[in-house]
Protein backbone atom coordinates (compact mmCIF):
# COMPACT_ATOMS: atom_id res chain seq x y z
CA UNK A 1 0.00 0.00 0.00
CA UNK A 2 1.16 3.51 -0.94
CA UNK A 3 1.55 6.18 1.83
CA UNK A 4 1.45 9.82 0.68
CA UNK A 5 3.68 12.05 2.61
CA UNK A 6 2.44 15.08 2.06
CA UNK A 7 4.97 18.43 2.98
CA UNK A 8 3.10 21.62 4.28
CA UNK A 9 4.17 25.08 5.44
CA UNK A 10 3.89 26.16 8.22
CA UNK A 11 0.37 28.08 7.26
CA UNK A 12 -0.86 24.18 7.11
CA UNK A 13 -1.09 24.37 3.05
CA UNK A 14 0.49 21.49 0.98
CA UNK A 15 3.47 21.89 -0.99
CA UNK A 16 4.61 18.68 -2.19
CA UNK A 17 3.11 14.62 -2.21
CA UNK A 18 5.59 12.41 -2.80
CA UNK A 19 4.53 8.93 -2.71
CA UNK A 20 6.19 6.22 -0.31
CA UNK A 21 6.27 2.67 0.80
CA UNK A 22 5.58 2.88 3.89
CA UNK A 23 6.08 -0.84 5.13
CA UNK A 24 9.38 -0.89 3.74
CA UNK A 25 11.10 2.10 4.91
CA UNK A 26 9.49 0.72 8.30
CA UNK A 27 11.34 -2.93 7.86
CA UNK A 28 14.45 -0.88 6.88
CA UNK A 29 14.54 1.42 9.83
CA UNK A 30 14.38 -1.35 12.04
CA UNK A 31 16.94 -3.56 10.47
CA UNK A 32 19.17 -0.90 11.12
CA UNK A 33 21.26 -0.49 14.52
CA UNK A 34 19.20 2.13 16.91
CA UNK A 35 15.73 3.59 17.08
CA UNK A 36 13.71 2.52 14.49
CA UNK A 37 11.14 5.60 14.85
CA UNK A 38 14.48 8.04 14.39
CA UNK A 39 16.35 5.73 11.49
CA UNK A 40 12.79 5.97 9.82
CA UNK A 41 12.17 9.83 10.29
CA UNK A 42 16.09 9.97 9.10
CA UNK A 43 15.11 7.64 6.02
CA UNK A 44 12.12 9.82 5.33
CA UNK A 45 14.39 13.24 5.87
CA UNK A 46 16.51 11.80 2.93
CA UNK A 47 13.47 11.53 1.03
CA UNK A 48 12.59 14.69 1.10
CA UNK A 49 15.94 16.16 0.80
CA UNK A 50 15.78 14.25 -2.40
CA UNK A 51 13.25 16.37 -3.56
CA UNK A 52 14.57 19.44 -2.67
CA UNK A 53 13.27 20.35 0.82
CA UNK A 54 14.09 19.86 4.26
CA UNK A 55 12.74 18.85 7.50
CA UNK A 56 12.86 20.99 10.30
CA UNK A 57 13.44 20.36 14.01
CA UNK A 58 8.97 20.95 14.13
CA UNK A 59 8.68 18.79 11.15
CA UNK A 60 10.95 15.83 13.08
CA UNK A 61 8.78 16.08 16.16
CA UNK A 62 5.27 16.48 13.87
CA UNK A 63 6.26 13.06 11.94
CA UNK A 64 7.55 11.42 14.76
CA UNK A 65 4.36 11.86 16.56
CA UNK A 66 2.51 10.62 14.05
CA UNK A 67 4.76 7.36 13.41
CA UNK A 68 4.87 6.46 16.90
CA UNK A 69 1.26 5.99 16.35
CA UNK A 70 1.34 3.97 13.56
CA UNK A 71 3.69 1.67 14.53
CA UNK A 72 1.45 1.27 17.69
CA UNK A 73 -1.71 0.87 16.00
CA UNK A 74 0.09 -1.16 13.57
CA UNK A 75 -1.65 0.03 10.41
CA UNK A 76 -0.12 1.30 7.50
CA UNK A 77 -1.21 5.42 7.27
CA UNK A 78 -2.61 6.49 3.91
CA UNK A 79 -0.93 9.51 4.59
CA UNK A 80 1.38 11.74 6.79
CA UNK A 81 1.70 15.12 7.04
CA UNK A 82 4.60 16.85 8.06
CA UNK A 83 6.34 20.34 8.03
CA UNK A 84 8.92 20.89 5.19
CA UNK A 85 10.53 23.88 3.61
CA UNK A 86 12.14 24.74 0.55
CA UNK A 87 16.14 24.03 0.42
CA UNK A 88 17.34 27.39 -0.48
CA UNK A 89 20.79 26.56 -0.51
CA UNK A 90 20.95 23.63 -3.22
CA UNK A 91 22.66 26.07 -5.99
CA UNK A 92 25.73 26.20 -3.36
CA UNK A 93 26.44 22.58 -2.29
CA UNK A 94 27.29 19.60 -3.52
CA UNK A 95 26.08 16.16 -3.40
CA UNK A 96 28.05 13.62 -2.00
CA UNK A 97 28.52 10.13 -3.27
CA UNK A 98 25.73 8.49 -1.55
CA UNK A 99 23.60 11.65 -2.97
CA UNK A 100 23.35 13.38 0.79
CA UNK A 101 23.63 16.95 1.18
CA UNK A 102 27.05 18.10 3.03
CA UNK A 103 26.48 20.79 5.71
CA UNK A 104 30.21 21.59 5.56
CA UNK A 105 30.64 22.59 2.49
CA UNK A 106 28.96 26.09 4.20
CA UNK A 107 32.28 26.61 5.38
CA UNK A 108 33.70 28.07 2.51
CA UNK A 109 31.33 30.86 0.79
CA UNK A 110 33.41 32.07 -2.44
CA UNK A 111 36.32 30.92 -1.40
CA UNK A 112 36.94 32.32 1.83
CA UNK A 113 35.79 30.81 5.26
CA UNK A 114 32.55 31.69 7.10
CA UNK A 115 33.66 30.41 10.65
CA UNK A 116 37.38 30.89 11.67
CA UNK A 117 37.05 28.77 14.92
CA UNK A 118 35.12 25.47 15.56
CA UNK A 119 35.35 23.49 18.77
CA UNK A 120 33.98 20.37 20.01
CA UNK A 121 33.22 20.03 23.62
CA UNK A 122 33.61 18.56 26.25
CA UNK A 123 37.37 19.86 25.31
CA UNK A 124 40.53 19.75 28.06
CA UNK A 125 41.63 23.04 26.65
CA UNK A 126 38.45 24.93 26.88
CA UNK A 127 37.71 23.29 30.25
CA UNK A 128 41.09 24.45 31.48
CA UNK A 129 40.38 28.22 30.23
CA UNK A 130 36.95 28.18 31.61
CA UNK A 131 37.95 26.97 35.30
CA UNK A 132 41.22 29.43 35.17
CA UNK A 133 38.34 32.46 34.98
CA UNK A 134 37.95 33.11 38.41
CA UNK A 135 35.96 36.26 39.98
CA UNK A 136 33.47 35.27 37.55
CA UNK A 137 31.76 33.12 39.13
CA UNK A 138 28.21 34.51 39.44
CA UNK A 139 28.11 34.76 35.71
CA UNK A 140 29.20 31.77 35.40
CA UNK A 141 26.55 30.29 37.21
CA UNK A 142 23.32 32.76 35.87
CA UNK A 143 24.92 31.68 32.46
CA UNK A 144 25.06 28.19 32.38
CA UNK A 145 21.73 28.09 33.91
CA UNK A 146 20.44 30.28 31.39
CA UNK A 147 22.63 28.63 28.43
CA UNK A 148 21.32 24.83 29.18
CA UNK A 149 17.47 26.04 29.47
CA UNK A 150 17.71 28.56 25.89
CA UNK A 151 19.55 25.05 24.34
CA UNK A 152 17.65 22.37 25.89
CA UNK A 153 14.03 24.01 26.69
CA UNK A 154 13.00 20.57 28.04
CA UNK A 155 15.25 20.50 30.76
CA UNK A 156 13.32 22.85 32.65
CA UNK A 157 9.89 20.71 31.50
CA UNK A 158 12.16 17.92 33.50
CA UNK A 159 12.01 20.49 36.34
CA UNK A 160 8.87 21.43 36.11
CA UNK A 161 7.64 17.78 36.33
CA UNK A 162 9.95 17.09 39.05
CA UNK A 163 8.58 19.93 41.67
CA UNK A 164 5.04 20.77 40.03
CA UNK A 165 3.32 17.14 40.47
CA UNK A 166 3.83 15.74 36.91
CA UNK A 167 3.06 19.48 35.21
CA UNK A 168 4.79 21.63 32.98
CA UNK A 169 3.72 24.84 34.39
CA UNK A 170 2.74 28.43 32.49
CA UNK A 171 5.59 30.13 33.31
CA UNK A 172 7.60 28.15 31.54
CA UNK A 173 6.34 29.74 28.17
CA UNK A 174 7.53 32.54 28.83
CA UNK A 175 11.13 31.03 28.33
CA UNK A 176 10.03 29.64 25.02
CA UNK A 177 9.49 33.03 24.33
CA UNK A 178 12.70 34.72 24.13
CA UNK A 179 15.49 34.33 21.25
CA UNK A 180 17.93 32.17 22.04
CA UNK A 181 20.57 35.28 22.36
CA UNK A 182 22.96 36.33 24.83
CA UNK A 183 25.17 39.53 24.69
CA UNK A 184 28.69 39.67 26.38
CA UNK A 185 29.46 43.33 26.87
CA UNK A 186 32.66 45.01 28.76
CA UNK A 187 35.69 46.35 28.91
CA UNK A 188 38.70 45.01 27.31
CA UNK A 189 40.47 42.27 29.13
CA UNK A 190 37.81 41.31 31.31
CA UNK A 191 37.18 38.04 30.13
CA UNK A 192 33.95 38.36 28.05
CA UNK A 193 35.36 36.42 24.96
CA UNK A 194 37.75 33.46 27.18
CA UNK A 195 34.31 32.85 28.71
CA UNK A 196 32.27 32.59 25.37
CA UNK A 197 34.92 30.42 24.09
CA UNK A 198 34.96 28.18 26.97
CA UNK A 199 31.09 28.21 28.26
CA UNK A 200 30.23 25.49 26.22
CA UNK A 201 32.58 22.59 27.76
CA UNK A 202 30.80 23.55 31.51
CA UNK A 203 27.66 23.14 29.05
CA UNK A 204 28.26 19.86 27.61
CA UNK A 205 28.72 18.79 30.75
CA UNK A 206 25.68 19.95 32.11
CA UNK A 207 23.61 18.47 29.55
CA UNK A 208 25.86 15.36 29.23
CA UNK A 209 25.62 15.99 25.58
CA UNK A 210 28.14 17.21 23.08
CA UNK A 211 27.84 21.18 22.34
CA UNK A 212 29.74 22.78 19.16
CA UNK A 213 30.89 26.57 18.96
CA UNK A 214 30.78 28.00 15.57
CA UNK A 215 32.55 31.17 15.51
CA UNK A 216 32.00 33.57 13.13
CA UNK A 217 34.92 34.96 10.95
CA UNK A 218 35.81 38.91 11.07
CA UNK A 219 36.35 38.24 7.16
CA UNK A 220 32.94 38.08 7.11
CA UNK A 221 33.02 42.06 6.85
CA UNK A 222 33.73 40.93 3.27
CA UNK A 223 35.85 42.91 0.92
CA UNK A 224 33.71 45.61 0.04
CA UNK A 225 32.01 44.55 -2.56
CA UNK A 226 28.49 45.82 -2.20
CA UNK A 227 26.02 42.90 -0.53
CA UNK A 228 29.09 40.33 0.47
CA UNK A 229 28.74 40.95 4.02
CA UNK A 230 25.10 40.30 4.11
CA UNK A 231 25.47 37.60 2.04
CA UNK A 232 28.30 36.28 4.36
CA UNK A 233 25.98 37.24 7.30
CA UNK A 234 22.77 35.49 6.06
CA UNK A 235 24.58 32.44 4.69
CA UNK A 236 26.28 31.90 8.16
CA UNK A 237 23.06 31.85 9.65
CA UNK A 238 21.60 29.13 7.36
CA UNK A 239 24.37 27.26 8.21
CA UNK A 240 24.17 27.33 11.29
CA UNK A 241 20.32 26.08 11.44
CA UNK A 242 21.16 23.82 9.31
CA UNK A 243 24.26 22.17 10.99
CA UNK A 244 22.25 22.08 14.16
CA UNK A 245 19.33 20.41 12.14
CA UNK A 246 21.63 17.60 11.15
CA UNK A 247 23.67 17.23 13.54
CA UNK A 248 21.26 17.15 16.77
CA UNK A 249 24.36 18.63 18.82
CA UNK A 250 23.42 22.18 20.45
CA UNK A 251 25.09 24.51 18.94
CA UNK A 252 26.65 28.37 19.87
CA UNK A 253 27.01 30.64 17.18
CA UNK A 254 29.56 33.20 18.34
CA UNK A 255 30.21 36.70 16.66
CA UNK A 256 33.13 38.05 18.53
CA UNK A 257 33.72 42.59 18.34
CA UNK A 258 29.71 42.41 17.51
CA UNK A 259 29.79 46.09 17.66
CA UNK A 260 31.78 46.07 14.20
CA UNK A 261 29.05 44.31 12.34
CA UNK A 262 25.88 45.33 14.29
CA UNK A 263 26.30 49.16 14.69
CA UNK A 264 23.34 50.69 15.29
CA UNK A 265 21.34 52.22 11.97
CA UNK A 266 20.87 55.65 14.15
CA UNK A 267 24.41 56.44 13.02
CA UNK A 268 25.10 59.44 10.61
CA UNK A 269 27.67 57.84 9.26
CA UNK A 270 26.77 54.42 8.70
CA UNK A 271 27.27 53.09 4.97
CA UNK A 272 24.15 51.17 3.69
CA UNK A 273 26.12 48.28 3.52
CA UNK A 274 26.41 48.20 7.16
CA UNK A 275 22.64 48.50 7.14
CA UNK A 276 22.18 45.92 5.45
CA UNK A 277 24.27 43.71 7.10
CA UNK A 278 22.70 44.71 10.76
CA UNK A 279 19.26 43.52 9.31
CA UNK A 280 20.82 40.34 7.95
CA UNK A 281 21.91 39.96 11.81
CA UNK A 282 18.72 41.06 13.62
CA UNK A 283 16.79 38.46 10.61
CA UNK A 284 19.41 35.55 11.63
CA UNK A 285 18.62 35.84 15.24
CA UNK A 286 14.52 36.04 14.91
CA UNK A 287 15.40 32.88 12.70
CA UNK A 288 15.59 31.04 16.20
CA UNK A 289 13.18 32.21 17.82
CA UNK A 290 10.69 29.76 18.88
CA UNK A 291 12.70 27.33 17.70
CA UNK A 292 12.36 25.23 20.75
CA UNK A 293 16.28 24.96 21.72
CA UNK A 294 19.59 23.66 19.55
CA UNK A 295 21.09 26.91 18.69
CA UNK A 296 22.39 29.84 21.21
CA UNK A 297 23.71 32.67 19.55
CA UNK A 298 26.14 34.63 21.76
CA UNK A 299 27.65 38.46 20.74
CA UNK A 300 30.79 39.70 22.56
CA UNK A 301 31.51 43.36 22.74
CA UNK A 302 33.63 46.24 24.42
CA UNK A 303 30.22 48.81 23.34
CA UNK A 304 27.20 47.83 24.29
CA UNK A 305 25.53 50.73 23.85
CA UNK A 306 26.99 50.84 20.42
CA UNK A 307 24.96 48.03 18.81
CA UNK A 308 21.23 48.46 16.95
CA UNK A 309 18.84 48.72 19.94
CA UNK A 310 16.72 46.11 18.16
CA UNK A 311 19.46 43.79 18.41
CA UNK A 312 20.39 44.52 22.28
CA UNK A 313 16.48 44.17 22.74
CA UNK A 314 16.23 40.99 21.35
CA UNK A 315 18.84 39.56 23.65
CA UNK A 316 17.41 36.92 26.53
CA UNK A 317 19.70 38.76 28.71
CA UNK A 318 22.96 40.74 28.87
CA UNK A 319 26.09 39.72 30.96
CA UNK A 320 28.04 42.60 31.54
CA UNK A 321 31.95 42.39 32.36
CA UNK A 322 34.11 44.74 34.80
CA UNK A 323 37.41 44.90 35.73
CA UNK A 324 38.21 42.57 39.11
CA UNK A 325 38.19 44.50 41.75
CA UNK A 326 40.52 43.55 44.78
CA UNK A 327 38.89 40.69 45.96
CA UNK A 328 38.84 39.33 42.71
CA UNK A 329 42.21 40.44 41.90
CA UNK A 330 43.57 38.34 45.06
CA UNK A 331 41.36 35.62 44.20
CA UNK A 332 43.16 35.58 40.70
CA UNK A 333 46.70 36.02 41.83
CA UNK A 334 46.25 33.40 44.25
CA UNK A 335 45.47 31.04 41.45
CA UNK A 336 48.88 31.79 40.12
CA UNK A 337 50.73 32.75 43.23
CA UNK A 338 49.50 30.74 45.58
CA UNK A 339 52.68 28.08 45.99
CA UNK A 340 54.84 30.98 46.07
CA UNK A 341 54.62 31.50 49.76
CA UNK A 342 53.84 35.22 49.81
CA UNK A 343 52.46 36.83 53.22
CA UNK A 344 49.31 38.32 53.58
CA UNK A 345 51.02 41.58 53.54
CA UNK A 346 53.23 40.85 50.32
CA UNK A 347 49.68 39.94 48.58
CA UNK A 348 47.47 42.59 50.05
CA UNK A 349 50.33 44.96 48.55
CA UNK A 350 50.22 43.73 45.12
CA UNK A 351 46.47 43.73 44.87
CA UNK A 352 46.92 47.49 45.98
CA UNK A 353 49.72 47.80 42.97
CA UNK A 354 47.31 46.31 40.66
CA UNK A 355 44.18 48.47 41.80
CA UNK A 356 43.55 52.23 40.16
CA UNK A 357 46.09 54.21 42.27
CA UNK A 358 48.47 57.11 41.65
CA UNK A 359 45.82 59.03 39.64
CA UNK A 360 44.76 56.38 37.91
CA UNK A 361 41.19 55.41 37.76
CA UNK A 362 41.03 52.09 36.55
CA UNK A 363 43.11 48.89 37.93
CA UNK A 364 44.30 45.80 36.17
CA UNK A 365 42.01 43.63 34.07
CA UNK A 366 42.06 39.68 34.11
CA UNK A 367 44.36 39.43 30.93
CA UNK A 368 46.76 42.45 32.17
CA UNK A 369 47.40 40.06 35.22
CA UNK A 370 47.79 36.67 33.05
CA UNK A 371 49.11 37.88 29.77
CA UNK A 372 51.63 40.86 31.00
CA UNK A 373 52.54 40.53 35.07
CA UNK A 374 52.58 37.09 35.92
CA UNK A 375 54.67 36.04 32.41
CA UNK A 376 56.78 38.89 32.88
CA UNK A 377 57.72 38.58 36.31
CA UNK A 378 58.22 34.43 35.35
CA UNK A 379 60.58 35.63 32.14
CA UNK A 380 62.34 38.40 34.73
CA UNK A 381 63.23 35.54 37.36
CA UNK A 382 64.00 33.10 34.39
CA UNK A 383 66.90 31.51 34.30
CA UNK A 384 69.49 32.90 36.71
CA UNK A 385 66.53 33.26 40.06
CA UNK A 386 63.73 32.18 41.91
CA UNK A 387 60.12 33.99 41.60
CA UNK A 388 59.62 35.61 44.11
CA UNK A 389 57.67 39.03 46.17
CA UNK A 390 60.56 41.63 44.70
CA UNK A 391 60.28 40.64 41.37
CA UNK A 392 56.70 40.49 41.32
CA UNK A 393 56.13 43.78 42.71
CA UNK A 394 58.97 45.35 40.37
CA UNK A 395 57.05 43.93 37.23
CA UNK A 396 53.60 45.00 38.60
CA UNK A 397 55.30 48.57 39.37
CA UNK A 398 56.17 48.74 35.31
CA UNK A 399 53.11 47.24 33.88
CA UNK A 400 50.79 49.55 32.77
CA UNK A 401 47.65 48.71 32.68
CA UNK A 402 45.25 48.25 29.17
CA UNK A 403 43.15 51.75 29.05
CA UNK A 404 39.21 51.11 29.00
CA UNK A 405 37.72 50.99 25.78
CA UNK A 406 37.84 54.45 24.45
CA UNK A 407 39.41 56.53 26.96
CA UNK A 408 42.70 58.91 26.50
CA UNK B 1 15.43 -39.25 14.59
CA UNK B 2 13.95 -35.98 13.34
CA UNK B 3 15.34 -32.60 14.89
CA UNK B 4 13.43 -29.24 14.43
CA UNK B 5 15.02 -25.90 14.62
CA UNK B 6 13.44 -22.34 14.62
CA UNK B 7 15.23 -19.74 12.62
CA UNK B 8 14.82 -16.68 14.98
CA UNK B 9 14.52 -13.33 13.26
CA UNK B 10 17.39 -10.75 14.01
CA UNK B 11 15.83 -7.97 13.87
CA UNK B 12 13.33 -6.65 16.26
CA UNK B 13 10.07 -5.88 14.96
CA UNK B 14 7.02 -3.39 16.36
CA UNK B 15 5.30 -6.69 16.17
CA UNK B 16 7.14 -8.08 18.30
CA UNK B 17 7.52 -4.99 20.71
CA UNK B 18 3.72 -5.48 20.67
CA UNK B 19 3.66 -9.09 21.70
CA UNK B 20 5.80 -8.52 24.89
CA UNK B 21 3.79 -5.53 25.14
CA UNK B 22 0.51 -6.84 25.12
CA UNK B 23 1.28 -9.23 27.66
CA UNK B 24 2.82 -6.98 29.80
CA UNK B 25 -0.47 -4.95 29.11
CA UNK B 26 -2.52 -8.18 30.37
CA UNK B 27 -0.72 -8.09 33.78
CA UNK B 28 -1.58 -3.96 33.95
CA UNK B 29 -5.35 -5.16 33.32
CA UNK B 30 -5.29 -7.82 36.30
CA UNK B 31 -3.58 -5.24 38.66
CA UNK B 32 -6.29 -2.73 37.97
CA UNK B 33 -9.31 -5.33 38.21
CA UNK B 34 -7.31 -6.73 41.19
CA UNK B 35 -6.74 -3.26 43.22
CA UNK B 36 -8.42 -0.84 41.47
CA UNK B 37 -6.28 2.30 41.35
CA UNK B 38 -6.17 3.59 38.41
CA UNK B 39 -8.92 3.22 35.45
CA UNK B 40 -8.88 1.85 31.67
CA UNK B 41 -8.27 4.59 30.10
CA UNK B 42 -5.00 5.01 32.58
CA UNK B 43 -4.46 1.56 31.64
CA UNK B 44 -4.55 1.82 27.90
CA UNK B 45 -2.58 5.25 27.58
CA UNK B 46 0.38 3.62 29.92
CA UNK B 47 0.33 0.68 27.81
CA UNK B 48 0.94 2.90 24.95
CA UNK B 49 3.46 4.54 26.46
CA UNK B 50 5.21 1.64 27.20
CA UNK B 51 5.08 0.21 24.33
CA UNK B 52 7.16 3.10 22.86
CA UNK B 53 9.84 2.85 25.77
CA UNK B 54 10.10 -1.07 24.39
CA UNK B 55 10.12 -1.17 20.63
CA UNK B 56 12.50 1.91 20.33
CA UNK B 57 14.90 0.36 22.93
CA UNK B 58 15.31 2.68 25.58
CA UNK B 59 13.44 0.73 28.84
CA UNK B 60 15.89 -1.75 30.76
CA UNK B 61 13.49 -2.34 33.38
CA UNK B 62 9.32 -1.53 33.24
CA UNK B 63 8.40 -1.72 37.18
CA UNK B 64 4.60 -1.80 38.52
CA UNK B 65 4.93 -0.25 42.32
CA UNK B 66 2.39 -0.08 44.98
CA UNK B 67 3.86 1.52 47.55
CA UNK B 68 3.30 3.18 51.03
CA UNK B 69 2.99 6.92 50.45
CA UNK B 70 4.98 8.48 53.14
CA UNK B 71 7.61 5.72 54.04
CA UNK B 72 8.12 4.80 50.23
CA UNK B 73 8.38 0.79 51.25
CA UNK B 74 6.86 -1.44 48.70
CA UNK B 75 4.61 -3.53 49.39
CA UNK B 76 3.74 -5.26 45.54
CA UNK B 77 6.12 -5.00 42.92
CA UNK B 78 5.88 -6.39 39.35
CA UNK B 79 9.14 -5.81 37.51
CA UNK B 80 10.23 -6.69 33.76
CA UNK B 81 13.46 -6.87 32.60
CA UNK B 82 13.56 -6.10 28.89
CA UNK B 83 16.55 -7.61 27.22
CA UNK B 84 17.20 -7.34 22.85
CA UNK B 85 19.74 -10.37 22.69
CA UNK B 86 17.32 -13.43 22.25
CA UNK B 87 18.94 -15.16 25.12
CA UNK B 88 14.91 -15.82 26.66
CA UNK B 89 13.38 -18.43 25.10
CA UNK B 90 9.77 -18.72 27.38
CA UNK B 91 6.82 -17.21 25.96
CA UNK B 92 4.74 -17.86 29.13
CA UNK B 93 1.31 -16.92 29.79
CA UNK B 94 0.26 -13.71 31.45
CA UNK B 95 -1.15 -13.15 34.32
CA UNK B 96 -1.10 -15.34 38.07
CA UNK B 97 -0.53 -12.10 39.94
CA UNK B 98 -0.74 -12.77 44.01
CA UNK B 99 -3.73 -11.14 45.63
CA UNK B 100 -3.28 -8.58 48.65
CA UNK B 101 -4.71 -5.74 50.38
CA UNK B 102 -3.12 -2.57 49.09
CA UNK B 103 -6.22 -0.13 50.13
CA UNK B 104 -3.45 2.27 51.45
CA UNK B 105 -0.58 2.52 48.81
CA UNK B 106 -0.08 4.76 46.11
CA UNK B 107 0.78 2.77 42.14
CA UNK B 108 3.24 4.02 40.33
CA UNK B 109 5.38 3.01 37.05
CA UNK B 110 8.75 3.85 36.68
CA UNK B 111 11.19 3.12 34.21
CA UNK B 112 15.07 2.04 34.11
CA UNK B 113 16.60 3.32 31.15
CA UNK B 114 19.53 1.89 28.93
CA UNK B 115 22.51 3.34 27.42
CA UNK B 116 20.50 4.07 24.39
CA UNK B 117 18.62 6.58 26.49
CA UNK B 118 21.81 8.00 27.90
CA UNK B 119 23.48 8.37 24.58
CA UNK B 120 20.62 10.57 23.31
CA UNK B 121 21.01 14.11 22.53
CA UNK B 122 18.30 16.39 24.58
CA UNK B 123 16.65 17.24 21.19
CA UNK B 124 16.63 13.43 20.58
CA UNK B 125 14.65 12.71 24.36
CA UNK B 126 12.86 15.77 24.10
CA UNK B 127 11.00 14.51 20.76
CA UNK B 128 10.70 11.41 22.29
CA UNK B 129 8.81 12.55 25.36
CA UNK B 130 6.67 14.61 22.92
CA UNK B 131 5.72 11.46 21.19
CA UNK B 132 4.48 10.25 24.76
CA UNK B 133 0.61 10.26 26.09
CA UNK B 134 1.87 10.70 29.87
CA UNK B 135 4.35 13.71 31.13
CA UNK B 136 7.61 11.11 31.96
CA UNK B 137 10.13 12.58 34.00
CA UNK B 138 12.77 11.76 36.74
CA UNK B 139 11.18 9.79 39.45
CA UNK B 140 12.94 11.18 43.27
CA UNK B 141 11.50 8.24 45.17
CA UNK B 142 13.43 6.35 47.45
CA UNK B 143 12.06 3.21 47.44
CA UNK B 144 12.45 0.66 50.00
CA UNK B 145 12.42 -3.50 50.00
CA UNK B 146 12.07 -3.61 53.45
CA UNK B 147 11.25 -7.22 54.21
CA UNK B 148 9.38 -9.39 51.93
CA UNK B 149 11.43 -11.59 48.76
CA UNK B 150 11.24 -11.38 45.22
CA UNK B 151 10.36 -14.61 42.83
CA UNK B 152 11.18 -14.75 38.50
CA UNK B 153 8.59 -16.36 37.17
CA UNK B 154 7.57 -15.91 33.80
CA UNK B 155 9.02 -14.12 30.78
CA UNK B 156 6.83 -12.96 27.37
CA UNK B 157 9.50 -12.99 24.50
CA UNK B 158 9.09 -12.71 20.78
CA UNK B 159 11.68 -12.91 18.47
CA UNK B 160 14.98 -11.59 20.40
CA UNK B 161 12.93 -9.24 22.33
CA UNK B 162 12.06 -10.51 26.25
CA UNK B 163 10.93 -9.29 29.43
CA UNK B 164 11.62 -11.29 32.48
CA UNK B 165 9.19 -10.81 34.91
CA UNK B 166 9.95 -10.46 38.64
CA UNK B 167 7.64 -10.25 41.62
CA UNK B 168 7.95 -9.10 44.97
CA UNK B 169 6.31 -8.55 47.99
CA UNK B 170 6.56 -7.10 50.89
Amino acid sequence: MITSLVLHNRRGRSIKTIPINFESILRQAEASPGDPIFNLIQLLADIVHEQGYILNVDGQSELQSQIAQVVYDGEVPSELRVLAKDSTWRDNMRKSGNGRMRGEEFLRADGQELFDQIIEYPEQVAKDMYERLVGLEEIKKRLINEASILISPESVEEWSRRYHAGHVISACNALRDRSPFLIFGGDVGTGKTALAESFGHAVAEALDAQVRLYRLSVLTRGSGIVGEMTQRITRAFEFIEQIALESGLPTIFLLDEADTLGQSREEKQMHHEDRAGVNALIQGIDRFRNSQGLVLIVFCTNRVTALDPAIRRRAAEMYFFERPNDVQREEMLQQYLGDLSLTAQQMKELVRITGSENGREYGFTYSDIVNKLIPNAVLQAFPDTPLNYEVLLDIACETEPTRPFNSN
Amino acid sequence: MSTYSVTRSQTITHTDAKHVNWKIRSDLRLLRVFFDMFNEQHEQQLTQDLYQWIYRGYASVIRFVFYEPGTEVVRLELAYKITRSGSVNRDDNAGDIPYMDLSDTTFTTLVSTTQAWRNLQPTQRRQFYQSLVFNWGSSNLNLVHASGSWQSDRAYSSNQLSASRSIYRG
